[in-house]
Parts: C-alpha cells; sequence; structure tokens
C-alpha cells in the first residue's frame, strides 16, 4: 500500500512538474505544488472523457506532454527574445537554503504526525458513497460512464459534482492496478497533505524572501537582552530567528489544520482538498508578496478548489476574481500606470488573461456535464424565507469562526503599528486577505440560505465540512502577522545604519514583483 | 514599495516602542491562539488514530467488502442490472444505500428496465455464515415463464449483527 501510494503520488508529481518549475521555479515548494498541479490535469482528464471518451490515463499523459511541451516551446522562444540578465547578487544564500530547509522539515514533520490517522483505515460515508464511488466510473467505458451521469436508475445526488478527487483515485487504479478503496483513500489524503504543505509553505518562503534581502553577516546588535542579543553572542545570524519564526508557524498552523479537517483529511472526502487549495490561493495570491509567478500559484490552486467540489467553484470564482484584482488595484493606485517605475498600463492585461484562463478550466466541468446532459447539475433553490435562512445558515457558521477572533485581534494591532514591517516584507495589505476570508463566509450562508431543504439538518450534516475554508483561513492571516512582527523584531536589533535593507531588496530578486498594492 | 515616500523601504532607526509593544503583543496573540488550536488538533488527531476508530473502521470496510463480493457472485463483469429499489422495489433507504455504496461504483447499471438481467438488492435474514452482518445480496432475474427466480450471493461473510457503526458523515 505504501509503494502504490507513493508510485501514485509520484505519477502526479512528474505530470505536473513541468508547469510547476514554470511557475515557482526552483524552488523545494516545487514538490508539493507538483502534485497539485498533476491533480488537476487528473480533473481535466477526466473532464476530456466524460465530454469526448478515450482512457483516463491516455488523456492524463496526453495532457501533461502537451503542456510540458508548450511550456518548453515558449522557454525556448523567451530565451531567445530576451538577453540573460546576470542572477542577482544575494548575501548569504547559505542562510536562505537553511531558512528553507527548516522551515520544508517542520512543515514536513507535522504533516507527517497528521497523516498517522491513516493507521486508522476509515473510508469516510461520503467518501464511498460519491467520490470514490466515481472514480470507478471514470474507468469504465465511455457509454456506461454516460449511463452512470444520466440514468435515473443511479441514485446519486451528486454525480454532477467536480472531478478532481474522484479522478486522483481513478488514477491510483489506473497506475497500479489495484482496485481499492483504501489506495483512492490514501491518494487522496496525499493530495489533501500536498495543499496543506503548499499553502503553509508561504510562511517560509517569505522569510526566505526577507533573508535575502536582510543584512546577515557580521550584524551588530545594539539591543541589549533581545532575543537577537542572545544570537548575536552565539554567532547566529539575527535574521535566521525569522526563519525559526516562520517554520515554528508553519509547523504550529499544519497541526492546527489537522484539527480543522480530521477525520476527512485522511478519510477520503473532498472538503479539505478544496478549502486547503482555496486557503493557499488567498495566501500566495493576496496575502504573500504580489509576484506573476505567485499570483499564477494562487491561480492554479484556486482552479483546484474549484475542481474539487461545488462550494469550491464559488469560492475559487471569488478568488480569482480579487487575486486577479490585486495587482490591478496596485496599478491604479499608482497613478493610472505612470508613478511607478516600470509599470505600465497593459501590465494589467496579463492578470486579467491568466484570470480568465482559470475561470475557464474551473468552469470546463459545468459545461462538461450539461454537454452530456448529467443529472444533477444544479440544486434546487430555494428562495422562500430567504432572510430568516440567511440569519439561519449564518449562525450555523458562528462555531467555526474562533480563529476569526485571534486573527482579527492580531490584525487590529498589526493595522494600528506594523504596517511598515509588513509593507517592507512585502506582504499584501490585510484587507486582501479579509476580504478572500469575508467572501467565503457570505458564500457560505447564501449556499446554506438558497439549497433545497431545510437549513438545519443540512447545517448539522453538512456544516462542519463546508465551513473549513473560513475556518482555516484566519490562521493564515494569523500567521503572516506572526511573521511581520518577528520581522519587526529583528529590525530592531539590528545595527543603526547598515547600508542593507532589510525586507526584500528593491531591485534584487525583484524581477518579478508586481509593485506595491496598498 | 511606494515610491510616493509613504513608506521607507530601509530601516531608518530604532525600534519604535510602539512598534516594540505591538510585535511583542502580536506573537503572544499568535502563540496563545496557535497553541490552543493545535493542542486541540492533537485529541482531534489522537482520536482519529486510536484503537477504537481503527476497529470501527475495519468493521465498516469488511461489511462493505463482504456485500460487494457477494455481489460479483451473481453479477458477471459488464451484465447489466439495476437496484430493485430504484426500480419499483419498496425502499429500505439503509439497505439501497449500503448496496449503492458496496456496488454503485463498478456494477454496469442498465439503461432501462427492459435491458436489465436482473435487479440487485441487500435483504436482512438471520445472522450467521454466509451473510454480511445478517444481510445477503439478492439478485432477482426471471425465468423463461416469467416467474422470478432469486439468487442468493455468496463468498464472503461477516460476523455481527445489523450495520456497522456509522461513519463520520
Amino acid at each position: 500500500m505504501v509503494a502504490s501510494s507513493l508510485l501514485v503520488l509520484l505519477v502526479l508529481a512528474v505530470a505536473g512538474m513541468a508547469p510547476a518549475l514554470a511557475m515557482v521555479g526552483r524552488s523545494w515548494v516545487v514538490a508539493p505544488f507538483s502534485v497539485l498541479v498533476g491533480s488537476i490535469i487528473a480533473a481535466s482528464s477526466a473532464t476530456a472523457v466524460v465530454l469526448l471518451g478515450g482512457g483516463l490515463l491516455e488523456w492524463f499523459w496526453s495532457l501533461a506532454a502537451a503542456l510540458a511541451a508548450a511550456l518548453a516551446v515558449a522557454r525556448y522562444a523567451r530565451s531567445g527574445a530576451r538577453p540573460t540578465r546576470p542572477p542577482a547578487s544575494v548575501p548569504d544564500r547559505r542562510l536562505i537554503w537553511m531558512v528553507g530547509i527548516i522551515g520544508a522539515l517542520a512543515i514536513i514533520s507535522a504533516t507527517a504526525w497528521g497523516l498517522m490517522d491513516l493507521r486508522s483505515a476509515t473510508t469516510g460515508f461520503d467518501a464511498r458513497a460519491v467520490w470514490i464511488l466515481r472514480s470507478g466510473w471514470l474507468l469504465e467505458p465511455h457509454h456506461e460512464l454516460l449511463v452512470n451521469l444520466r440514468s435515473r436508475y443511479v441514485g446519486l445526488g451528486q454525480t454532477a459534482y467536480p472531478p478532481l478527487v474522484s479522478a486522483v483515485g481513478a488514477l491510483a487504479w489506473g497506475v497500479t492496478g489495484q482496485h481499492s478503496e483504501r489506495l483512492a483513500t490514501v491518494a487522496i489524503a496525499l493530495v489533501n497533505s500536498c495543499a496543506l504543505i503548499m499553502a503553509t509553505s508561504v510562511f517560509v518562503v517569505t522569510a526566505q524572501r526577507w533573508v535575502a534581502g536582510a543584512p546577515v553577516t557580521e550584524e551588530v546588535v545594539t539591543v541589549r537582552g533581545t532575543p537577537a542579543g542572545w544570537l548575536q553572542r552565539n554567532r547566529v545570524a539575527p535574521s535566521g530567528l525569522l526563519g525559526v519564526a516562520a517554520a515554528l508557524v508553519a509547523g504550529l498552523v499544519v497541526v492546527t489544520a489537522f484539527g480543522v479537517t480530521e477525520p476527512f483529511m485522511t478519510n477520503g472526502y473532498a472538503d479539505p482538498a478544496w478549502s486547503l487549495a482555496a486557503v493557499g490561493a488567498l495566501t500566495w495570491g493576496l496575502q504573500a508578496e504580489s509576484r506573476p509567478s505567485w499570483r499564477m500559484v494562487a491561480l492554479a490552486l484556486a482552479v483546484m478548489a474549484g475542481m474539487t467540489k461545488d462550494e469550491g467553484v464559488f469560492n475559487a470564482i471569488a478568488l480569482v476574481v480579487l487575486i486577479v484584482a490585486r495587482p490591478l488595484a496596485g496599478i491604479w493606485w499608482n497613478g493610472s500606470g505612470q508613478a511607478g517605475p516600470g509599470r505600465r498600463l497593459h501590465d494589467g492585461v496579463r492578470p486579467l488573461v491568466e484570470g480568465a484562463v482559470a475561470l475557464a478550466l474551473i468552469a470546463a466541468w459545468p459545461v462538461a456535464i450539461r454537454i452530456v446532459h448529467a443529472r444533477g447539475q444544479s440544486a434546487p433553490l430555494t428562495f422562500v424565507d430567504l432572510w430568516s435562512r440567511t440569519i439561519q445558515s449564518a449562525q450555523g457558521l458562528e462555531p467555526y469562526l474562533h480563529g476569526l477572533v485571534w486573527a482579527a485581534g492580531a490584525s487590529l494591532i498589526g493595522w494600528l503599528a506594523l504596517r511598515p514591517v509588513r509593507r517592507r516584507l512585502r506582504l499584501a495589505n490585510d484587507a486582501w486577505g479579509w476580504t478572500g476570508t469575508v467572501a467565503g463566509c457570505v458564500i457560505f450562508t447564501l449556499l446554506f440560505a438558497t439549497g433545497g431543504g431545510a437549513v438545519g439538518p443540512h447545517l448539522l450534516s453538512a456544516g462542519h465540512r463546508v465551513s473549513e475554508f473560513v475556518d482555516l483561513a484566519p490562521w493564515w492571516i494569523l500567521g503572516m502577522w506572526a511573521i511581520a512582527a518577528v520581522a519587526a523584531l529583528v529590525e530592531g536589533s539590528l545595527e543603526r545604519g547598515s547600508t542593507s535593507t532589510c525586507g526584500v531588496p528593491v531591485g534584487q530578486n525583484g524581477r518579478d514583483h508586481d509593485g506595491p498594492d496598498d | 514599495m511606494p515610491p510616493n515616500g509613504r513608506s521607507n523601504p530601509t530601516r531608518s532607526g530604532p525600534l519604535q516602542r510602539r512598534t516594540l509593544l505591538a510585535a511583542v503583543a502580536i506573537v503572544a496573540v499568535a502563540a496563545t491562539g496557535l497553541g490552543w488550536e493545535s493542542a486541540h488538533a492533537a485529541k482531534v488527531v489522537k482520536r482519529q488514530g486510536d484503537a477504537q476508530t481503527g476497529q470501527a473502521a475495519a468493521e465498516d470496510n469488511a461489511f462493505y467488502r463482504c456485500l460487494a463480493v457477494q455481489a460479483h457472485s451473481l453479477v458477471a463483469p459488464g451484465e447489466p442490472v439495476l437496484d430493485a429499489s430504484l426500480a419499483g422495489a419498496p425502499l429500505n433507504l439503509a439497505e439501497y444505500i449500503a448496496l449503492f455504496k458496496a456496488t454503485g461504483g463498478w456494477v454496469t447499471v442498465a439503461s432501462s428496465r427492459a435491458d436489465a438481467v436482473g435487479l440487485l438488492d441487500v435483504k436482512q435474514v438471520a445472522p450467521g455464515p454466509g451473510t454480511c452482518r445478517g444481510f445477503v445480496v439478492i439478485l432477482e432475474t426471471r425465468d423463461h415463464d416469467g416467474h422470478a427466480v432469486i439468487r442468493r450471493g455468496r463468498g464472503a461473510s461477516v460476523g455481527g449483527t445489523g450495520f456497522p457503526p456509522p461513519t463520520p458523515l
């Protein structure tokens, strides 16, 4: 089972490697990200199977190869068109690596601890009745697949739900030849874990970016009695403290995420996959430094959320709109594209095109199932007693919002005193992350308020799962403020008048930078 | 960095008292919040991985595997069948769901009643050998004279009575 699961992970990673490398470059996060991109390719393959027929594995490898070839051609064309720049010099590459390794170890260790739950071979109710069940359909001949999707003799209300989780299960079976529910469940849990690793990696990557611009050699500590003073006495670069803090924050957030998502994280449900992908989209696209390549990462994660579950579709659309709006707002903020150095008005075209592609990918499955006349394309909507149902739905969200209280406290303090530090870290204005989270709350409320049937039982049976995104997102907001706070403490402990800049250096490592957005 | 001078990209002086206090406060809030939530998470993860959960999962898996094996003994690959409950038989929701979970991913569903070679169903019988916790899978077909022929699934049995403990919904 372990070997088969690792093989599935490897297959997903190989298929998604070229697009992942194109987006994040040679970074440690390419490993989990390539698995997620592979799962998007699997979901796209499932869409093609439904629409056009053919085998899932054939589509999967064909799409992966076509993507890799297209990227190779684009890279070749670009390399001829542009002069190659010398690599940006960084103060101490070893320290950047060390921060990355410590952070990655913390995240992977915490994830491995959570995955120990796989010792209980639990297959969730919906996993067996919906998600893994449909994995079998995707491997059937096309006409049988269509009968399953269309027939009133198949008593499944979620026939038309987005395909990503089922596609991962089907791929696992197709690659290994083992048609076991356990293998599909473990494969889904591993994809969930990669989404979690990807979402939390932003803390470590932010610290690495900060270290890349911080004065890391021969710092003189002037504030006595601070942690940095201890570090200096022990000949450890104070800026490394931020790396340790990022690792701690990331590790604690991973543990917290397991607490929110279990038992569904490891029992084959689709909710953790879309929720964690949406959190990743929020954190890479609306909290981290604004860079085109990171925006692509965020959009890819939003696409993953939209390809996983109906609730994910609505949240993914909202996130794509916000992720695209952020650079556009930055351009607008700088005065019609004139004020910022090197900023042009048509810079706004690229995010718009990327957003349109992301929305098209999310829309592919809903369009495909309409074309084949699948059942359950849209749930019946209720608009009777809408106000009272909305109130009841909003109240149903209440038990899952305790993270919001902690995050709101940190945001308030940070907004009052740490905004300059946040800017130096090139993090987004906190309002972006909050807007994404509030959008999630609104979508949750409207889905339950307008969904068919009584609100109470619906909340009881699904509220705790569907709320995972808005339950998780505040912990990332809190974590990002914690990184900013530690950066402020470390900054303050460094020698006054240093010629180096704290935070990501302007014009250094910043080729890919979108500019300010707050 | 905004070029309009709203912020200075370089560090310009010692840590202000207000910034220091805010940073310490946020670190405290984050440590307390994440620490508290992590402690709760540890309990959740521990519960999910404990022996009791493992035992319940094993019973659940064994039950559905048993039903699937019995159904496989009745229906050949590619043979179109219908679920009896959806084809007009009285609906027992729990039994219907159990059968669907055990067979829905692999059984070939007939496009109409006329195309079906038979109706697949789950029935509760006296617990014992040849049953899955007291349930058996049956296939109802018609002989040449139009009389109902009921065949009972074979090949697996699981001890116990009734449905296994419910898994998290």
